[in-house]
């Protein structure tokens, strides 16, 4: 099948940040400013298919995967989507605690203490395979277990929706 | 000043402090929770007379997030602070500052809100050059994008208008401790709820059956006592006054029998099928009344709350959690409290009989009470985690059930057989674990009851031979502690009854007390004839406040007139005839007919003025004239058949086995688009309204029913003020003028043969599209 989909020429392309924390990108002798980078796949493949629109939000074109390149150009784009797709990952769990049709989860993840609510029910919880989950909690914000194995089982199951 | 929700007290002062400002030159505080990097920390913005100020860092001693109330206390401590009467006033933790920044007001000429996938960013803006200030997490976004709203009309110099702050993002608080409420809608905060007061305010649903439950629990008193009295008699009585020689009673076994059995029957008369009836009534009624309260208030509410919850888990509410609460009322409290009185006499009785006896029984007692306490919650949770999987393994076979064609057609079943077989696999391991748990806990469980019965008969059997105690006194005690520790497994199962009541109380009351966005103004006023005019100011809205579905739409439409909105998918054209209908409300601006503003007119009177024929529509089960006769209750049969000729309805009635008379609705008999959308249009007729609304009313049919339906269309629109949502564009030749939303907001407005003309315009694209999609078509 004919492939239809917009790929840019990562050898002719180039990114820089603003001093206001913007990115800039150059593209094929054309500068887009304050362009926004998103994932296709922002759950199950974080590196690929990196969706590249311009400041009225149209699409410019997609990178096939950051891998395509240079290290530091790939690392300010990863940087830009991490704070998209704002997610800490879980280290331990202090504490879970039963209440009323919540349970108040009392973690450490990579980005520091939290505190969090989560609804007793399925949709907080996203099952990306068997060991790895996203965790949604009642305002919407995420967090991700990368292995549910690598938790203390005894406080894990007071969710049971898990 | 302009303060945001929970903004702690000493803020200002940390501001006063730091830029040596006074506070009283502050306008506007608010708080963001994270840095510009996405770090968990906390950033303030001051808006004083001339700048933006910036303070960045933490509450001394605490770092990272917390979505929950602070501080997290033990359960110890906060049942603890349950008994001390007067919580003391939390003091505001000082503020450790890590950065701070100031920025002239003349470098900033908007602030604006970037949301992100699941956070968002504040930036200034000035001209073309934009600055990120900070993050936010979910929990923020009402109050930053009211703030960017507001801060960035004090920044054009404008001031703030009543008007201006009239939207109702303002974000409701739980006043004990000062979070915002999770759901906005429903008023509950899963931090504070205390059961007590749930269970104060469950018990007014015994209120109605009070002299009835009272007679009920002194029936429990009765039935303890008999319950008490039956052992001591075969025990203690029988064999020591009856059968032993001297004894007070010796030989008289016939008497005894008959009070034995006269008792028993006593027992089963009064204390079960009495008792038992009386219950069966009040409970009946009971969960009756729940439901009905519950139905009631879901009727009530608004679209929105809907919007929120899912189907199921409002049925659960209506069904399960009323027959949870009776349940806990009727079954579990009384067992509970006859099991309590039971416990409490045998005590007393065993104690006066002989101590030393009674100490020795005690021994196993904490054993038993923490396995008790500790395993059977355990068993409970096991309990809940199998139900889990269980409903996932049925919503898997429903799901692959509904998309059989799908799975054939790609055929995939080897794939669905393999996601079912993991899910049972799950339940499998579960059950598994749980059977096993079980096998081994509940001999052991009930070794440990025997193993007490053993002390019993040992310390008893010394304390015969020392003459302490007679044969028949040690029989009593034995059969007294198999009535303690028989039901002792069923206590813990009370914990778990009260937790499920408590869950279900609370889920009932999240509906009960879920506030109406859509509610009769106190000062509506009773309208009874309108003439159709219709004026949309300056109208904006969303549904999530960090999405704008409208902007700035203003439009007048005149009696009569019909007036076609045409835009593509997802512009925003249904959700401007939804707040015209008031399904919702209007958040910045104003709708009004006749010159009354819509939110200030009673909902039953527009209601009546405004009818709509959309593009779905719903059957309910019932008859074909029932289904029309909806709009219009108590309306002839004359009226029916009417209405169903002028929509072209009434063919296709005819030819069901019932004619009007033919039971349709899901899963029962179930009817083509084209078919509900000509009720639908019969229902319209039969309301005739004044206004009018057609929510792409022909998009279910071929072009063969859509031409007629386009004529009993042209008949219901004649002399009513219209407004017509179509995506074929041909239907709206004949409106007054017409609409095009883009994006939001109203970019082309003119007749068709004006908007025809612009060859560059949105309308003009949209119009060749369909003529080139037909001529396809037609080749």
């Amino acid at each position: 099948m004919e492939n239809l989909i917009d790929y840019l020429n990562t050898s002719d392309l180039s990114f820089v940040e603003t001093a206001g924390g913007f990115l800039e990108m150059t593209y094929a002798g054309e500068h887009y400013k304050r362009i926004s980078v998103y994932r296709s796949f922002p759950l199950s493949d974080t590196d690929e298919f990196i969706c590249v629109r311009d400041k009225d939000n149209k699409e410019i074109g997609l990178i096939r995967a950051l891998s395509e390149l240079p290290a530091d150009v790939a690392a300010l784009l990863r940087k830009h989507l991490d704070l998209r797709y704002f997610t800490p990952k879980i280290l331990t769990v202090n504490q879970i605690r039963e209440q009323f049709g919540f349970t108040n989860w009392n973690a450490e993840t990579t980005r520091g203490h939290v505190e969090f609510s989560v609804r007793n029910e399925h949709a907080s919880f996203v099952h990306l395979t068997a060991d790895r989950v996203i965790v949604v909690d009642t305002d919407g914000n995420r967090y991700e277990i990368e292995s549910l194995a690598a938790l203390p089982a005894k406080e894990l199951r007071k969710a049971v929706f898990l | 000043m302009f303060t945001f929700n929970f903004v702690p007290k000493n803020i200002p002062d940390t501001f006063a402090a730091v830029f040596s400002v006074s506070p009283e030159s502050i306008q506007m505080i608010a708080e963001t929770d994270r840095t510009v990097d996405g770090s968990f920390e906390q950033v303030y913005y001051a808006l004083t007379d001339n700048e933006l100020l910036l303070l960045q860092g933490n509450f001394h001693g605490e770092t990272g997030f917390s979505g929950v109330n602070r501080p997290n206390s033990s359960r110890l401590a906060s049942l603890l602070r349950r008994f001390v009467k007067k919580k003391k006033p939390q003091k505001d933790k000082p503020f450790d500052v890590a950065h701070s920044e100031r920025i002239s007001r003349a470098e900033i000429e908007a602030i604006e809100v970037l949301d992100q996938a699941c956070n968002g960013m504040v930036c200034m803006r000035k001209g073309e050059t934009y600055r990120v200030l900070s993050c936010f997490s979910m929990n923020k976004t009402k109050q930053i994008h009211r703030f960017a709203r507001l801060s960035t009309i004090l920044l054009s110099g404008k001031e703030i208008r009543p008007e201006d702050t009239s939207d109702d993002e303002y974000i409701q608080t739980c006043p004990k401790c000062g979070r915002p409420y999770p759901d906005q809608e429903a008023l509950f905060c899963p931090h504070c709820q205390n059961r007590r007061s749930l269970w104060i305010r469950l018990l007014k649903y015994l209120r109605p059956y009070k002299w009835r439950y009272l007679l009920v629990i002194f029936l429990m008193f009765v039935t303890a006592g008999i319950n008490l009295l039956r052992p001591y008699l075969t025990g203690t009585v029988f064999i020591d006054d009856v059968l032993t020689p001297g004894g007070r009673y010796y030989g008289q076994v016939l008497p005894l029998i008959i009070i034995a059995l006269s008792l028993g029957v006593a027992n089963q008369i009064v204390g079960n099928v009495l008792r038992g009836r009386i219950n069966a009534r009040i409970s009946t009624e009971m969960s009756n009344d729940i439901r009905t309260e519950i139905f009631n208030a879901l009727q009530r509410l608004s679209m929105t709350f809907f919007g929120k919850h899912h189907t199921g888990s409002l049925m659960t509410r209506v069904n399960d959690d009323a027959g949870e609460i009776q349940y806990f009322f009727i079954d579990a409290l009384p067992f509970f409290f006859i099991q309590f009185l039971n416990m409490l006499g045998i005590a007393v009785y065993l104690f006066v009989t002989n101590w030393k006896v009674a100490l020795a029984v005690m021994i196993p007692l904490p054993v038993v009470l923490f396995l008790v306490f500790k395993f059977f919650p355990k068993i409970r949770r096991f309990y809940d985690r199998i139900w889990v999987a269980n409903s996932s393994i049925n919503s898997s076979v429903s799901d692959t059930i509904n998309g059989s064609r799908v799975i054939r057609a790609f055929s995939t079943e080897s794939g669905e057989i393999e996601r079912f077989s993991r899910k049972n696999e799950n339940h499998k391991s579960l059950s598994l674990r749980l059977k096993l748990f079980q096998s081994t806990f509940y001999p052991l469980f009930q070794l440990l009851i025997g193993l007490s019965l053993v002390l019993i008969w040992g310390f008893g059997s010394v304390q015969i031979l020392d003459g302490q105690l007679t044969i028949g006194e040690l029989s009593t005690m034995i059969t007294y502690i198999t009535l303690v520790y028989g039901p002792m497994g069923q206590l813990s199962e009370f914990l778990f009854w009260w937790s499920n009541a408590t869950n279900s109380a609370q889920r009932i009351f999240e509906v009960l007390d879920a506030v109406p966005d859509i509610a009769d103004a106190p000062d509506a006023v009773p309208v009874e004839q309108i003439d159709g005019r219709i004026s949309i100011r300056s109208v904006s809205f969303s549904y999530l406040p960090s999405k704008p579905i409208l902007t700035d739409i203003s439009v007048d439409i005149e009696p009569g007139q019909m007036m076609g909105i045409v835009g593509h998918s997802g512009a925003g054209k249904s959700t401007l005839v939804n707040l015209v209908n008031r399904l919702y409300d209007v958040k910045l601006g104003s709708i009004s007919i006749d010159g009354t503003d819509i939110r200030k007119m009673k909902n039953e009177d527009l209601k009546r003025f405004i009818g709509v024929v959309s593009q779905e529509t719903y059957i309910f089960i019932g008859t074909v004239w029932e289904n029309i006769a909806f709009a219009k209750p108590g309306a002839s049969k004359e009226e029916i058949v009417n209405a169903a000729v002028s929509a072209h309805a009434h063919e296709f009635i005819m030819k069901l086995p019932d004619g009007y008379d033919t039971v349709i609705g899901s899963g029962i008999r179930e009817l083509s688009g084209g078919e509900r959308q000509r009720l639908s249009i019969a229902r319209a007729i039969l309301h005739d309204p004044r206004i009018l609304i057609l929510d792409e009313a022909t998009s279910a049919v071929d072009t063969e029913t859509e031409r007629h339906i386009q004529e009993s269309l042209d008949r219901l629109v004649k002399d009513r003020t219209t407004i017509s949502i179509a995506h074929r564009i041909s239907t709206l030749r004949n409106a007054d003028f017409i609409i095009v939303i883009e994006n939001g907001r109203i970019v082309e407005k003119g007749t068709h043969d004006e908007l025809i003309r612009h060859s560059d315009g949105v309308y003009y694209k949209l119009h060749q599209l369909q003529v080139q999609a037909l001529a396809i078509k037609g080749v």
